[in-house]
């Protein structure tokens, strides 16, 4: 064996490893499923397995899941689960498993240099590992959104454009990723209206399997654009519309849905050079501003970061982002206790750690935007700086 | 002479009023009364005139075009070892409240429901505005009777836990009364029928082609306090009031009692007798059913319904209604021991709304079965908590409709209390600014980034920063001082208006 | 706003965290004066506030008690000291005499290494007047005593209670059902008594799982009637006299720590003590101890009942039957009554469930966390968290400046190892114990887990797999410093606001070691030393010394451990006490050691070993 395949086979070797480990872990895992099954940091309304799991028993009894307002699955996935359960109940966690992992190994092949980090940070983050046991949807989720990068970094409009549309029927605000699209396919509109239509089609699939009608519309995105779900999770929302007086309650749904949609236009209007890095931005966003969130939506875009190598040394928030994520990761699962179990805390210790996790988050997006211009200026003026020049705002 | 006169008038509009009291010693120490007032009128076009029948109640069935309508209001519990099977219309604690009525559309029985429910409110001295009522229940719920009509027939059913029943609904039903001076109707003495083990009072009223009718009962266990060893009961001294007087408009008027009908239509005298008779075994076993509450925290708990049958083989319906404040998680409900041949659920799309589980089970005589629901608590906007926002809401008692061989009637479990999780309701304010504050700090930057540019700064003197953060510093310096000298500001300033004046002054 | 950018991207550090940074090496030490000093003025009873009850409906509720049944005591007591034996029939004889429901509950464990079985007996007073959603508790111990006298006490608080069932069935004004609970106490240990109260809790409460398992190790019959809300319970037991009373006061005893940490509400207390104060001019023992606010002489060291209440909190898991109530998130109580056969017992309970009775909501008001320094004083969390947080900050200043130095993340493979060991052996002790008992092939089970936590796993990896000098390790040791320094905080934090005494004790022991053993070392000699220390001082070995020491230095009267430093039987008995609280009740405490402190101090010896060439220079601090 020359010299060369020897090494490749000691990288494969140590892979193998880790994917295994990464297996184990997971199956491990599922016997302690039931300390994460009810907990409303990896459990929301559009995520929950639990969730879908009523709705499918509702309709094994011969009622219409959305003849309530409390499931708010689209009829897709519905059916799916429904044969899912029929035909295969057993291999559930199987399936799941290898979602996983080949999200991992996706995002192992699209990270350029630094193969191993980003594996390293989805497979072994213990969020993603406790998700994968209760079986959240954020899982295919995430596959979903590695299959969507690669297809993005390679080039292959179409295929972007499809599954961009596919995955914004089933929760409204990966809309926002039409904005990426400006940057493949050279820059055409016709992948923007691929995927609008790919959008209609699935919306299209959902009414014919919902026995053709549109009811499932008011659960699934009237409960999106309007707030009306406001069970805790670790998201933005919830104790916002809790507290909010009647009278206010459609300006400010209005406002959050309007500000979300137009923050796209200002982001691809500074973020020109880069897509890998407006492709993340937009993600975040979308993790950070969604009103149901999970903190596994969370792990796929930190995992990706690795991608964006060249901006490393101009972070202003390296130590302060990630203790603040760990931090209040810790924290919110006492806050629960605190609030709901003990009583010895209220709401506001959990509204808190939900509120700064949000921050760090948003921080994390700041720093994306501030690391490219700063990168920005050191690619256009280059030498012309002396050590410790001070920068300013200005117009010109 | 006057009361011919009424028996005459009375046979020309075809009303009837009849009045009817039931005494049974259950235990050694607790004696039963159920009170039965009833009136009945012929529906002739065009005759206005009301003798017995109340005008109020013929208004309410003409308004809502009501068929058929039972609100009952429970106090206590029935003790079903000992007493043998609950008088119908059976009571749990709170009320409830069973409408058949006709309307055009769906929407329009629900309009219709919600003016009826506030003249009942207005006529019985009760307030269920809130009670949460299920649409077109598919599983029996009451015994009622069948009508033929020609519109469509829109059902009804709520029950609101929380209502307690007093002395004002007792007055409002008396009311209704024909006779409420002289009769049965004194022996309704306020007082005592709430002072007792259980409590039930009921309104019915029925309408078909011919005949509208009404019923007004009362039940009721009462405790003998002093138990004295063989010593028997007064009907003074139970109700402490004397039957002197009585009803002569009635064609009906009689009290049972120690196993034989006195006739108290024609009294002379004043009335008095004593309950002799020994209470009755009740050997038989009955159908029971209980609720408790499982779970321990604020974010899930376990609803256990448990059925017990009796002798019999019966039919079972349950109804259970699940208000909008708890979600069931319906792929973990299991029964034990249970023969489901029928299940029914109703939702509906309104916030608000209760949900509605029905099942029909056949249960051989001596099993036992068991549901258990489990559910989620939500949590509830600011304003929807009550004042009491700690103490908990109730999920109502289930409804059994039991079907025997020969017999059918009503029972009811328990009503839960399930605390839910509270938000911090001194935080409006403060929430909105930290959530609005979170969209601040994504919206600056962008903003920021997209508007100007990065550019070197042309180098400033930092002098006359220097001299601003002198200044604040030295004000800084002067209020601690002032702080811990505990001067009054106030007096400062107007130590400075005194100056200025002085200096205008001099100049 | 202005930017300093500097060549290679970043910006300055702000000047005030330079100034922070320079104090790091004797950071440990003002750290530790600082807390001492808060600790000992937070502390101290005279600075507490008053106790006052916030709960607007409960003063209402403080009524004029009559209850008057002491025939009826009397009567019930010669009935129970005649007829020790069945005393569950003899009490479900007289309440169904009163025309009370009352049934009898059989249950017994589930798991082949514990033994306990037993009969509670359970009765209700259903009020006529209220929808039978919320209930109050009362609970009593049945049967046992290790001596004659003690028997005789227990048959003296269950006549009362009884009495007060007979005086409380006449009554109309109950808005709350009330329970009495009667807890099978035969088997004469603390274990199965809170086990068998358990049991009844967890069919009352349909939760068939305790928090660790999802398979019960409890198997109990199902209570045969509705169950409502529990509101609050109470337990009643004959009085343990503290020492140094004066004679002729009548002395009372609260007790109010649950599982992990969790303390009931405390206006249940305040509630229990105005009682006791206004109605029968007794005193309230706390932890043993009653400070007579009347006669100096006979008082105790001031900061002694809230050094007390710290220690109970971290380290008794189960302190008595209100404790396993804390489980389902009952506010509970125990409350000693004073041994007398007259109606002072008897209108103490009924004033306590007169004043629950008219409470409005659930108990909510006021403070969940507090530590007592007396009957009448208390210090709430605000004022004593922060002796946790100057502790702890050395570690964080450490943590930032090894942050400076590294600027990157280097996960070493032993912190995985680390801490799956830690899992293997909590999931193979708990296994065990379980399924065999103390005793597996004829060796003890401790003494196998002492073996196994006791051999240094970071040695055996840092001189096996690090045995190269590179530099890629020693970003590796250097990161591995950080993150324990990371670690230990956040996890005490975490443990802080749960369970403050387990958080602050664990914070004396373990911040001094974790900083010294990652504090950068140049010279080998010091490495070795540390190591050696890092070897002796582990877990095992520390919670030994400190559960003698401190019983010691609580003046606890019985003496714990033989040695003054450590003993092979007192370590064998924490261990299996943990483990069984932990399989019974849900007790986090095994949990903590095998995750948390084995991990950590495994991971220690890879940082106290290693020797830097170069240390952080403070000077040089350009980047963040």
């Amino acid at each position: 064996m020359s010299g060369w395949q020897k090494i490749k086979q000691i990288e494969n070797d140590g892979f193998l490893f880790k994917i295994s480990f990464a297996i184990v872990l997971r199956s491990i895992a599922f016997q302690y499923s039931h300390l994460f099954a009810e907990r409303v940091e990896l459990n929301s309304p559009f995520y929950s397995f639990n969730h879908l799991n009523d709705g499918v028993a509702l309709l094994e009894d011969g009622f219409d899941p959305y003849s309530g307002n409390d499931f708010n699955l689209p009829p897709i996935s519905l059916y799916a689960l429904y044969f899912l359960q029929k035909y295969v109940p057993n291999l559930l966690p199987t399936l799941w498993i290898l979602m996983d992992i080949s999200t991992a190994l996706i995002l192992s092949k699209i990270s350029g240099t630094k193969t191993l980090m980003p594996f390293l940070f989805y497979a072994f983050n213990p969020i993603s590992i406790a998700s994968c046991s209760i079986l959240s949807l954020t899982i295919p989720q995430n596959l979903l959104i590695a299959m969507i990068f690669w297809a993005y970094r390679l080039d292959y409009s179409k295929t972007v454009a499809i599954l961009i549309g596919f995955w914004s029927s089933f929760t409204l605000y990966p809309l926002l990723l039409i904005f990426s699209l400006i940057f493949v396919a050279n820059h055409k509109i016709s992948a923007v209206f691929l995927a609008i239509l790919a959008f209609f089609a699935a919306n299209l699939v959902n009414f014919v399997l919902n026995e053709w009608s549109w009811s499932f519309l008011d659960s699934t995105y009237q409960v999106i654009l309007n707030f009306t779900n406001i069970q805790p999770n670790v998201g933005l929302h919830w104790y916002f519309f809790v507290q909010v007086f009647e009278h206010f309650r459609t300006f400010y749904t209005s406002a959050f849905t309007i500000l979300y949609f137009f923050m796209g236009i200002p982001l691809t209007l500074i973020i020109r050079n880069d897509k890998e890095m407006h492709f993340i931005s937009i993600l975040l966003l979308i993790t950070t501003f969604f009103p149901y969130p999970t903190l596994n939506s969370a792990t796929i875009c930190l995992a990706l970061l690795p991608v964006l190598e060249k901006y490393r040394n101009y972070f202003r928030y390296t130590l302060l982002v990630p203790t603040t994520l760990i931090t209040t990761i810790a924290l919110m699962p006492v806050m629960w206790h605190m609030w709901i179990v003990s009583s010895s805390g209220n709401a506001n210790f959990f509204f808190g750690a939900t509120l700064t996790y949000n921050v760090a988050l948003i921080y994390l997006i700041m720093d994306l935007i501030f690391v490219y211009s700063r990168r920005q200026i050191d690619v256009l003026h280059g030498d012309s700086i002396k050590k410790q020049a001070k920068f300013g705002y200005s117009f010109y | 002479m006057y009361r011919i006169f009424l028996l005459f008038t009375l046979c020309f509009a075809k009303e009837e009023y009849w009045e009817n009291l039931k005494l049974d010693r259950v235990s050694e120490n607790e004696l039963k009364a159920e009170f039965r007032f009833g009136a009945s009128r012929e529906n002739l076009k065009n005759e206005r005139d009301f003798e017995v029948f109340p005008r109020i109640l013929d208004e309410l069935i003409e308004e809502y075009d009501v068929k058929y309508l039972l609100v009952i209001m429970g106090q206590g519990r029935w003790k079903d070892d000992k007493w043998g099977r609950k008088t119908q219309p059976g009571a749990v604690h709170g009320a409830q409240v069973y409408a058949d009525f006709e309307a055009n559309s769906e929407e329009g029985a629900d309009k219709k429901l919600r003016f009826l429910i506030e003249a009942l409110n207005g006529i019985l001295c009760t307030s269920l505005s809130q009670i949460s009522l299920i649409t077109s229940p598919q599983l029996e719920i009451f015994k009622r009777p069948k009508y033929s009509t020609s519109q469509q027939i829109f059902r009804r059913y709520g029950i609101l836990s929380r209502e307690t029943t007093c002395t004002e609904n007792l007055t409002r039903l008396r009311k209704l009364l024909a006779c409420r001076q002289s009769g049965i109707s004194i022996l309704l003495h306020p007082s005592k029928l709430y002072d007792v083990l259980y409590h039930a009072s009921h309104l019915i009223v029925k309408k078909n082609e011919k005949i509208s009718e009404m019923e007004v009962g009362i039940t009721a266990v009462f405790k003998n306090k002093n138990p004295i060893q063989g010593s028997n009961w007064l009907l003074s001294s139970i109700f402490e009031s004397k039957l002197s007087s009585s009803c002569g408009i009635a064609t009906k008027s009689q009290i049972e009692a120690n196993n034989q009908i006195y006739d108290v239509k024609n009294l002379e005298t004043s009335f008095d007798i004593e309950i002799t008779s020994k209470p009755i075994s009740n050997e038989a076993k009955l159908v029971k059913g209980w609720t408790s509450q499982g779970g321990s925290d604020q974010q899930n708990g376990i609803l256990h319904i448990s059925l017990q049958n009796g002798d019999l083989d019966s039919k079972l319906e349950v109804s259970q209604i699940l208000p909008y404040f708890v979600q069931p998680r319906y792929a973990k409900i299991s029964f034990k021991n249970c023969q489901i041949t029928r299940k029914a659920l109703q939702t509906s799309k309104n916030e608000k709304s209760s949900a509605l589980l029905q099942y029909e089970i056949i249960i051989k005589s001596g099993e036992k079965c068991e549901i258990t629901i489990p559910f989620d608590k939500k949590i509830l906007r600011l304003d929807d908590y009550p004042p009491d926002a700690n103490h908990g809401m109730h999920i109502p008692a289930a409804v059994i409709f039991v079907s025997q061989k020969s017999d059918s009637y009503t029972i009811h479990t328990n009503p839960i209390l399930v605390a839910l999780p509270v938000p911090d309701f001194s935080m409006p304010f403060n929430v909105i600014c930290f959530v609005a504050t979170a969209f601040a700090l994504i919206f600056g930057p962008l903003q920021l980034y997209s508007t100007m540019w990065l550019a070197p700064s042309p180098p400033r003197s930092t002098f006359w920063r220097k001299i601003n953060r002198l200044i604040l510093l030295i004000l800084i310096v002067l209020c601690l001082y002032a702080h811990f000298m505990e001067i009054n500001l106030n007096e400062v300033r107007r130590g400075i208006e005194q100056y200025l004046e002085k200096l205008n002054e001099l100049r | 706003m202005n930017f300093v950018l500097v060549e290679g991207g970043g910006v300055e550090t702000p000047p005030i965290l330079r100034k922070i940074l320079r104090l790091r090496k004797i950071a440990l030490i003002l750290a530790g004066i600082a807390a001492w000093y808060y600790a000992s003025v937070v502390l101290n009873p005279e600075n507490m506030e008053n106790t006052r009850i916030s709960e607007h409906s409960l003063m209402p509720g403080l009524v004029t008690a009559k209850f008057d049944k002491t025939s009826m005591i009397a009567q019930i007591f010669s009935d129970l000291s005649e007829n020790p034996k069945n005393i569950q029939k003899t009490i479900c004889g007289y309440f169904h005499k009163w025309d009370l429901s009352c049934h009898s509950q059989k249950f017994r464990s589930n798991v082949p290494g514990i033994q306990i079985s037993g009969e509670n007996v359970y009765a209700w007073i259903r009020g006529s007047r209220n929808d039978g959603g919320e209930a109050q508790l009362i609970g009593v111990k049945i049967g046992g005593g290790r001596k004659k006298s003690e028997a005789e006490l227990r048959n003296l608080i269950i006549a009362q209670v009884m009495a007060f069932a007979y005086y409380a069935k006449d009554q109309v004004y109950w808005s709350r059902d009330i329970l009495f609970v009667f807890i099978d106490a035969t088997s004469n240990s603390d274990d199965s008594t809170n086990f068998a109260f358990d049991a009844f809790l967890q069919e009352y409460h349909l939760t068939h799982s305790n928090y660790s398992t999802p398979t019960t190790v409890i198997h109990a019959e199902q209570l045969k009637e509705q169950c409502g809300l529990l509101i609050a319970g109470i337990v009643y037991e004959p009085v343990k006299w503290p020492r140094k009373s004066k004679k002729d006061t009548r002395i009372m005893s609260a007790a109010m720590n649950g599982i992990n940490g969790q303390q009931a509400n405390l206006d249940l207390f305040n509630s229990a003590a105005k009682i006791a104060h206004q109605k029968l001019s007794a005193g309230m023992a706390l932890f043993g101890i009653y400070q007579d606010p009347h006669s100096y002489s006979t008082q105790a060291w001031p900061y002694l009942i809230p050094l007390r209440a710290i220690y109970g909190q971290g380290f008794v898991a189960v302190e008595g039957l209100h404790s396993v109530l804390g489980k389902y998130s009952v506010p509970a109580l125990t409350i000693g009554l004073d041994h007398t056969m007259g109606p002072e017992n008897g209108i103490f309970i009924e004033s306590m469930c007169r004043m629950l009775n008219n409470a409005l909501e659930r108990l909510h008001q006021s403070y969940f966390m507090y530590i007592l320094g007396d009957d009448m004083h208390f210090a709430s969390i605000a004022y004593y968290l922060p002796i946790l947080g100057i502790i702890s900050a050395p570690l964080l200043i450490s943590a930032y400046a090894e942050w400076r130095e590294i600027q990157q993340i280097r996960l070493s493979p032993f912190i995985y190892i680390a801490h799956i060991i830690g899992a293997l052996q909590f999931t193979g002790a708990t296994y065990a114990y379980a399924n065999f008992g103390a005793k597996i092939f004829d060796t003890n089970l401790a003494q196998l887990f002492i073996l196994s936590s006791i051999i240094p796993f970071g040695l055996i990896y840092n001189f096996v797999v690090l045995a190269r000098k590179s530099a890629e390790n020693q970003a590796e040791i250097r990161f591995t410093r950080l993150f324990l320094q990371l670690l230990t905080c956040l996890m005490l934090g975490c443990l802080g606001l749960v369970n403050f005494g387990l958080a602050l004790f664990g914070a004396i022991f373990a911040v001094p070691l974790v900083f010294v053993m990652t504090f950068e070392s140049t010279s080998r000699a010091r490495s070795y030393i540390r190591t050696i220390f890092l070897f002796f001082a582990n877990p095992i070995f520390l919670l030994t010394f400190s559960a003698i020491n401190l019983q010691q230095y609580l003046e606890y009267p019985q003496k714990v451990g033989e040695n003054a430093i450590f003993d092979l039987n007192l370590a064998e008995n924490l261990i299996y006490r943990a483990i069984r609280e932990h399989l019974l009740f849900g007790s986090a405490h095994f949990a903590l050691f095998c995750l948390f402190a084995q991990p950590v101090w495994n991971l220690l010896f890879l940082t106290a070993i290693s020797t830097t060439n170069n240390e952080i220079d403070d000077e040089k601090m350009k980047k963040e």
